[in-house]
């Protein structure tokens, strides 16, 4: 039996903004059918995956995400760069990370895996939260901020994930833990492959569709964005404008003047 | 909710690590505002300890708190530092379980995000990580300030729970000299029958040892992000920063991750914190958790082609344009003012 991989995806806005995809619309002409771009972290989650696949060989590989119509494209982009499968569940709104925790329990109990990779977090929402709290609904062990993982069997012949996690201030700490498993996926010293033109073309054959009605019932929301605005500044910016040459001499000035340096030039 | 408390998690209490006060500060500060919430009591600070440790020790180190301890028998004093933080959930959920917390605060970091979220689970409550501030408009409701989009907006979030869970990123909280007031200190000691889940095994933990020590010394860091591009455009980075006394140079991590700048050079929370005198960011955005290793620096000055970058906002000195446009613009005027042919500036 293959070793199965499950990898979430988040489909996310090419602007994203804390609304996500709440505030747009289908009759926005702004918004084309590549309007979704997948998460960066989630890229380097299935990047991960497949890497897995590649060194072990028998490892079936899932991509999941959630999202409305539309977002099947960064599933498609999924099978693309090797997945084996893509299930897209249809979700009008956008959720909480403790509903979207709970709607990818019951998917996963749909879609069995051994293993369930998350970026380590959204670039969007940048919550970090997705992850662990599905681990802790599926009640697994969890690694988070994983920059490289290898699967060996413990003495008994059970599969074991070992996994680096990259912490504060660089600190890297190995980690060891029975499967099934959930790894948050840490961005890494690799860029996510590029999809394969052969395998787009038939991407839509590896693409499972749950419609929403097929879907589990939503909770009720625990927490909810009031509003958004532009951060304060922490410190007051003096803005160099003008030519190159002219920025030069302005920042010369500026670091003459508060740094004291280039005083020898002048 | 008469009576109820809003609770400090002090995770790293346990492995040894000495109190790390700015967190310590900005999460007793946050939780005295909850005070007016539904008549809720001041926090009360909680820590899990080895057994046989002393608890006078931990009373010196948190002076003042009303302290919540949860004694773990099956944790000798000298294993604490074995036992990763977000293995502990179960251990935390019974230290709290009389007191049904309003809100339980820990610390901004990847372990206790972790944790957080684990807890949250258990408790059926919201979790909100990375708050940045706490506010109580209406002395009912409290709102979480976060930082959403790459630093780019200021989310205020509200819990739709009985209880909360937060994390706090307290890099952007000015260290107070005088740590909130706590009126009552009183100590209560909870032995721990629930143990540590045992499904993880540490193998290994240690700090880079790559010698960066020319960054702490730097007088100027020039750190490049994403926008640097490609590795061969590196050379004309290194040139620029020959141009100021005693520079270095470092990256985000996006730069690190693309190859060009070891990781040992990173900035920011993974990487290392800096605080020089100059702080030059150049085609680096200004993500929040690039921000946490060069905000303390004394000036920082950034170059980035899309004046919406968060990095302006926490820059003295802004430049929109092409970085490479303008280094090549600074380096052909100093080596002109070094051959003596140009006008001085």
């Amino acid at each position: 039996m293959p070793l199965r991989i499950n990898v979430c995806l988040k489909p996310i806005t090419e602007n994203p903004s804390a609304g996500g995809w709440r505030f747009m619309k289908d009759s926005d002409p702004s918004y084309g059918s590549d309007r979704f771009r997948m998460n960066l972290y989630d890229a380097h989650a299935l990047e991960a995956a497949l890497q897995l696949k590649a060194r072990l060989s028998d490892v079936f590989v899932q991509a999941i995400g959630l999202g409305p119509s539309g977002a099947e494209t960064v599933l498609k982009r999924a099978v693309g760069m090797g997945a084996d499968r893509a299930v897209h569940g249809k979700v009008a709104e956008p959720t909480d990370p403790l509903s979207t925790a709970g709607i990818l329990t019951n998917l996963v109990h749909r879609y069995p895996c051994d293993l369930l990779f998350f970026g380590y977090m959204a670039e969007d929402s940048q919550q970090a939260l997705t992850g662990p709290m599905t681990a802790a609904l599926l009640e697994w062990p969890c690694l988070s901020a994983v920059v490289s993982e290898s699967i060996h069997p413990d003495v008994a012949g059970k599969p074991l994930v070992c996994a680096t996690r990259e912490l504060e201030a660089g600190v890297l700490e190995t980690i060891e833990c029975s499967l099934p498993a959930v790894l948050t996926i840490q961005t890494r010293a690799f860029q996510p492959r590029y999809p394969a033109l052969s395998k787009m073309l038939r991407s839509s054959e590896s693409l499972v569709t749950i419609e929403e009605r097929d879907m589990p019932t939503l909770s009720k929301p625990v927490q909810e964005v009031l509003d958004t605005r532009v951060p304060e500044a922490s410190r007051s910016l003096v803005r160099l404008d003008g030519s190159a040459e002219e920025q030069v001499l302005a920042l010369m000035d500026w670091l003459r003047l508060h740094h004291r340096l280039f005083v020898e030039v002048q | 909710m008469s009576g109820r408390t809003a609770v400090v998690l002090l995770p790293s209490v346990l492995d040894g690590h000495a109190l790390s006060i700015a967190p310590y500060q900005a999460m007793l500060r946050f939780a005295s505002r909850l005070v007016p919430v539904g008549g809720c009591k001041g926090p009360v600070v909680a820590a899990l300890l080895p057994k046989g440790i002393a608890i006078d020790s931990i009373r010196r180190l948190l002076p003042g708190a009303r302290l919540r301890l949860g004694i773990l028998d099956q944790v000798a004093t000298n294993e604490g530092a074995n036992i990763p933080a977000f293995s502990l959930a179960s251990a935390w959920e019974e230290l709290l379980s009389d007191i049904d917390p309003i809100c339980c605060m820990l610390p901004h970091t990847i372990d206790s995000v972790q944790l957080a979220a684990a807890l949250s689970v258990r408790r059926r409550a919201a979790c909100i990580s990375g708050v940045v501030d706490v506010e109580v408009p209406n002395g009912v409701e409290p709102l979480f300030h976060r930082l959403v989009d790459n630093g780019n907006r200021m989310a205020r979030t509200a819990a739709r729970t009985e209880n909360v869970v937060v994390t706090v990123d307290w890099s952007r909280c000015p260290l107070q000299e005088d740590a909130p007031s706590i009126q009552e200190e009183t100590v209560e000691v909870k032995r721990l029958d629930r143990g540590i889940d045992g499904r993880y095994r540490l193998l290994d933990r240690h700090a880079p040892s790559a010698d960066t020590r020319d960054l702490d010394r730097a007088r100027v860091i020039v750190a490049v992000g994403r926008g640097l591009g490609k590795a061969e455009n590196l050379t004309q980075i290194e040139h620029f920063a020959a141009t100021f006394p005693a520079s270095a140079i470092a990256g985000s991590r996006g730069a690190c991750d693309s190859g060009w700048i070891p990781p040992e050079r990173q900035i920011g929370v993974t990487g290392k914190t800096v605080s020089p005198e100059i702080y030059l960011a150049l085609g680096i955005s200004g993500a929040p958790q690039h921000l946490a290793g060069m905000q303390s620096s004394r000036s920082v000055v950034s170059i980035n082609s899309d004046p919406h970058a968060p990095i302006f906002a926490h820059s003295d000195v802004g430049i929109v344009a092409d970085m490479f446009s303008f280094i090549s613009a600074w380096i052909d005027r100093m080596s002109s003012i070094q051959k003596g042919k140009a006008p001085c500036p």
